[in-house]
């Protein structure tokens, strides 16, 4: 599939689309916040991994030091947040292990092939805070567009304005609008400057 | 590139995981034995608020019903998550050895009308409780109350006849 045509970058498009197994799940803010540092702890420990390990040991061997990483700070994450939380814990930890298996993550287990590459590790961390905020913001949003408020205590959520946002189909909607969203803001930008 | 620095890297590398792998066992283990200690007492509390002595809990995670309080000489309580599009409602529920409910209490802030009647439908399906007036809601929870009942009933023979087999 492509998505890139010629006007609108592919990148953040398919960074999205790789990361909207999070997504999907995050319906409210402390789910969202959840998922979202364990994503963020699980691709900066791939990304750290990939960069740091000896080049020598090839590409298969790294990818898989990075991925074992990465499930194991999701390992740790999920017991920190069943310390923290019990209840959140029961509702969210098949989900922290999904983070490892996301694009994002997936793709910061591969080896820098170029200096140009591993010199863009601050870069890649940035984008890592930017998906682990979009995450919590998700399921913020999605919190309030179902509910009606946004709480910052996990199952204290009350009311209903439009329940489908709760829906895995609320992550889609959602999903859809921002793309869509994004795609008139680039185009205008670039309208703009011809 | 000397092939055996490679495989001496490699092994030590994977040493080095296993032994990770291991320690996140134990947080594992540690942070587990932490939360049924934090939701024993607070299902064994909730039903009887004086509650002193040890809890034993047992994580059961069977549809809506989280796990099991053991108390010595008292009945089995199993903590209830039952959740429903808009948030979930929380009780501890003491149930008799054929898994009706005694007495049901729900946690922490119950404030929307579906909490509210979820707590009033498991209540009233308890021996000797009144029937609940019927409301809207009762459509969309039917099921919900129906299957949870069912497996506490299930899970509860299954405690009382093991008990009985030893």
């Amino acid at each position: 599939m492509t998505i890139d045509d010629g006007r609108v970058p592919a990148g953040p498009l398919a960074s999205i689309a790789g990361l909207a197994p999070l997504l999907v799940f995050s319906n409210s803010l402390s789910l969202g916040v959840a998922l979202g540092i364990a994503f963020f702890l699980a691709y900066s420990a791939a990304g750290a991994m990939a960069l740091l390990l000896p080049a020598r040991l090839g590409r298969p061997a790294v990818f898989a030091f990075s991925l074992t990483g990465a499930a194991v700070v999701a390992s740790l994450t999920a017991s920190a947040l069943r310390l923290f939380d019990p209840f959140l814990f029961e509702a969210a930890y098949g989900r922290v292990f999904l983070s490892v298996f996301t694009l994002p993550v997936l793709r910061a287990c591969v080896m820098p092939e170029t200096v140009s590459d591993r010199e863009r590790a601050i870069e890649s961390l940035l984008w890592g805070v930017g998906y682990a905020f979009l995450t919590a913001v998700t399921g913020a949003v999605r919190q309030f567009l179902a509910t009606g408020a946004v709480s910052t205590r996990f199952g204290a959520e009350h009311g209903s304005l439009l329940p489908i946002f709760a829906q895995p189909a609320g992550a889609f909607i959602l999903i859809a609008l921002a793309a869509a969203a994004f795609k008139v803001v680039i185009k205008a930008v670039r309208g703009s400057e011809s | 590139m000397d092939v055996s620095d490679k495989t001496r890297d490699t092994w030590i590398l994977a040493a080095a995981m296993a032994l990770i792998v291991a320690a996140s066992g134990f947080a594992s283990a540690y942070a587990s034995g932490q939360a049924a200690r934090q939701l024993a007492k607070a299902a064994s509390e909730a039903l009887v608020p004086s509650a002193r002595g040890e809890a034993d809990w047992t994580t059961l995670r069977e549809g809506s019903v989280l796990g099991r309080v053991d108390k010595r000489g008292e009945p089995a309580a199993y903590l209830v998550v039952a959740r429903y599009p808009d948030g979930e409602f929380r009780a501890a529920a003491s149930v008799d050895g054929d898994g009706s409910i005694l007495d049901l209490r729900p946690l922490g802030d119950s404030g929307d009308a579906y909490s509210k009647r979820l707590a009033a439908l498991f209540s009233g399906a308890g021996k000797g409780a009144a029937r609940a007036d019927a409301s809207t809601l009762d459509a969309s929870l039917k099921a919900l109350v129906t299957d949870t009942l069912e497996t506490l009933a299930a899970l509860e023979r299954g405690r009382t006849e093991a008990e009985d087999d030893d």
